[in-house]
């Protein structure tokens, strides 16, 4: 998998800002990066993440695109920026 | 916190209470106001914490507040709510949330504020580190073990 820095991102329409919250920072060991995905839908982007980070696969966890919590089936388009939530508890 | 028409906050200082009563729109027909207060516990799960940390993911949780206060309102038919929420470091007794409620009765008070809170503890980007006599621990956490 090709895995680029914010800097050194060129462009792509595979090409997805994942935007990670929380403890999953600690998971990942970064705030943010840029992941090539194979298809169009959150379900890619997530199947990408539970590759990269196997501990993930399977977790409550939250996918916020455009402010709004969005379904695995929904489409992911260029330019979108994925915010991935561990469960939320405020209040 | 000055503007007084700003009906949702998010705030790293510590909560006026008095400050978000006054914020509450109330007209002739109001004769209800109820209100919530969340505050840090010091014992959770049997282990004494020392202090609480809240991290806030900023423009979605504001937004989704505005969106979900909006809905609040229409669906309950209140005549105002108003919702502020710390972040940052808290230490045990100190109040997390607040929130406001007026209606012209107490029933629709009570259930928008209850449906509110659920609503807020659901799907607002809010997570909370606290700092445990036996180290740190994220709340919610748990299916990670």
């Amino acid at each position: 998998m090709k895995l680029q820095s914010s800097e050194n991102h060129i462009g792509g329409d595979d090409v997805i800002k994942v935007m990670y919250f929380a403890y999953l920072k600690d998971i990942t060991g970064v705030k943010e990066e840029w992941l090539e995905i194979d298809g169009n839908l959150v379900r890619n982007v997530l199947n990408k993440i539970f590759e990269k980070y196997p501990k993930l696969k399977d977790a409550p966890i939250m996918v916020v695109v455009d402010k709004k919590i969005v379904k695995e089936d929904e489409v992911v388009e260029e330019g979108d920026e994925i915010r991935v939530y561990p469960p939320v508890c405020g209040g | 916190m000055k503007n007084m028409n700003n009906k949702v906050i998010l705030t790293r200082e510590r909560i006026d209470i008095s400050d978000v009563l006054n914020r509450v729109s109330k007209s002739e027909e109001c004769g209800a106001v109820v209100m919530f207060i969340g505050t840090v516990r010091g014992l959770e799960g049997g282990e004494k914490v020392h202090e609480l940390n809240i991290e806030i993911d900023m423009d979605v949780a504001l937004e989704t507040l505005q969106k979900l206060r909006q809905d609040t309102i229409k669906e309950y038919g209140i005549q105002d709510l108003v919702v502020v929420h710390r972040y940052g470091t808290l230490m045990v007794g100190d109040t997390i949330v607040v929130i406001v409620v007026a209606s012209a009765h107490r029933k629709e008070s009570f259930d928008a504020c209850e449906y509110f809170i659920d609503e807020l503890k659901r799907i607002v980007p809010i997570w909370k580190l606290e700092k445990r006599e036996n180290g740190m621990h994220w709340v919610g956490s748990e299916w990670l073990k």
